[in-house]
């Protein structure tokens, strides 16, 4: 069974269809990269998908249920804002993570912390941007979960620490979860994933393994998304 | 998980509240010194900047309650707070402790400093010592037990503000008042706080169930309560049967408790259901 199912999935903002009748079963054990223009859908996609958004037409099943309380006991999410107590140090938060989540690996995500080169003291509102998106990225990937969705997890970061993340992305990703990476940063991730879906308009335009549509289109993944979105 | 989710709600907003209530217990202490060089006029201005300066930190507590809610319903925080895998049972309690903590400490706060402020204000108009002027407060608080109904009054407040606030955050949040932002929670807190008025007005005027009021106060608060209702005391005030109103209503009082009960299944079922963060 897939861990992932969705059929004839609508969500519309007023007049504004951000998805459109969108069907698709995703499988455990990949990263999968959900890459489109700016208002495609992705972001809209990832919150119903992480129960954050209940205002949707459609079936929505993860893990065989619907999204809510046991979805958020399998699900990490990250946020393309941040979600975080500016007043918090960052021991603190993997505290509080850790007192909230039972998955929340501690071991985990003081080894990330050593990896970013952040200080266990420091508190959020005394960190870079940069910091602070490698702090939510550590708290996100610390938990066991069988499903990470991950909005944006590298945009505004500088390329050297785009590559920290994309690590500790891989290094807290166990063999039997799904990650779903939303972006339109594909070159950095394109190594990284073993599949892609392409959103426009809140549909799916292409969708398949890297390796499939790279022999497919004889393209990279970035060359193809520059080829159907320009 | 209600105390964690109680504890982190009330620990976040407190990081803020407690410079705030440092600020109330501090414009008491100055006015207390101020009052001790005994000069009228300074006196007086100290003790209004004082009084204004201790309302005003407690109206920014309890506008950073609701603030601090907003944020982990709807704003910045909601994708922390709304991923934390608890019933909806348990948020819901735990919002209702954390409005209630925070409200009824600054309420109480409120009460007590204007008390002093008023004991002090008299001291020094009367030319006597604070001693003096508590000891006759004490004693009038004492005698008629007003501090009991005090107490069920803040309570009641703290409940109709808890249940409306949140109430105003979690329905104007839902799909439908996304394009309003911020607009959404504020519309339907006057739209709540008008239909409220009118149910609390219709009940009060119509159900037959009031208090008579006693001629004095000063022998205490003994209420009788009648079976009739305002709107027939009003009707025989206008038929020249009857020179003033005698009985206050009081059937609001259980039609309110109903209105919140239906008020929080309603956020319940919304939080569950229609939960849709910006």
């Amino acid at each position: 069974m897939s861990i992932i199912q969705i059929n004839n999935l609508c969500k519309n903002y007023g007049k504004l269809q951000a998805i459109n009748n969108l069907s698709i079963e995703l499988n455990s054990g990949q990263i999968v990269g959900l890459v489109g223009p700016n208002g495609s859908g992705k972001s809209s996609l990832l919150r119903i998908l992480g129960a954050f958004d209940m205002a949707y037409s459609g079936e929505v099943l993860i893990n065989g249920l619907k999204p809510g309380l046991e979805s958020r006991k399998i699900v990490s999410y990250l946020s393309d804002k941040p979600y975080i107590s500016e007043s918090l140090r960052a021991e603190q938060m993997i505290k509080l993570y850790s007192d909230f989540f039972s998955d929340f690996n501690q071991e985990k995500a003081f080894n990330m912390l050593e990896l970013f080169k952040l200080k266990p003291e420091q508190k959020l509102k005394e960190m870079s941007k940069g910091m602070g998106d490698k702090i939510q990225v550590l708290l996100t990937m610390s938990r066991d979960a069988k499903i990470y969705l991950l909005d944006e997890p590298i945009s505004g970061v500088d390329p050297a620490s785009r590559k920290i993340i994309l690590r500790s992305m891989i290094e807290g990703f166990s063999e039997d979860a799904l990650m779903i990476v939303s972006t339109h940063l594909l070159n950095d991730i394109e190594n990284i994933i073993d599949s892609v879906l392409f959103l426009d308009s809140g549909q799916i335009k292409i969708k398949g393994s890297t390796d499939d549509l790279r022999e497919q289109y004889g393209k990279s993944i970035n060359e193809l998304f520059e080829q159907i979105f320009q | 998980m209600f105390s964690k989710l109680y504890k982190y709600q009330v620990k976040e907003l407190w990081s803020v509240a407690r410079y705030f209530y440092l600020g109330m217990i501090g414009a008491i202490i100055l006015s207390l010194l101020i009052t001790a060089t005994r000069i009228p006029g300074i006196v007086l201005f100290f003790n209004a900047l004082s009084i204004l300066s201790f309302i005003l930190c407690g109206v920014t507590v309890g506008i950073f309650t609701i603030v601090y809610d907003y944020q982990n319903q709807q704003g910045k925080r909601s994708y922390f707070f709304r991923s934390i895998p608890a019933r909806e049972s348990a948020i819901l309690s735990s919002r209702m402790a954390y409005y209630f903590t925070y409200y009824f400490v600054t309420v109480l706060f409120i009460v007590i400093g204007l008390a002093i402020f008023l004991i002090l204000d008299n001291a020094v108009k009367m030319g006597v010592s604070f001693q003096i002027i508590f000891n006759i407060v004490k004693g009038f608080v004492l005698r008629t037990k007003i501090i009991g109904l005090l107490f069920i009054l803040i309570i009641y407040a703290a409940i109709q503000h808890m249940v409306s606030m949140m109430f105003a955050i979690t329905i104007g949040s839902e799909a439908k008042f996304k394009r309003l932002g911020i607009g959404g929670p504020v519309l339907v807190y006057f739209l709540h706080y008008i239909v409220m008025q009118i149910i609390t007005l219709i009940s009060m005027l119509f159900i037959p169930i009031a208090i008579r009021l006693p001629e004095n106060f000063d022998s205490g608060f003994k209420f009788q309560i009648v079976f009739e209702s305002m709107m027939s005391e009003i009707s025989r005030l206008l038929s020249n049967k009857s020179h003033d109103i005698k009985i206050f209503g009081i059937g609001f009082i259980f039609i309110t408790f109903i209105t919140w009960i239906i008020m929080l299944i309603w956020i319940y079922k919304s939080s569950k259901n229609k939960i849709s963060l910006n």
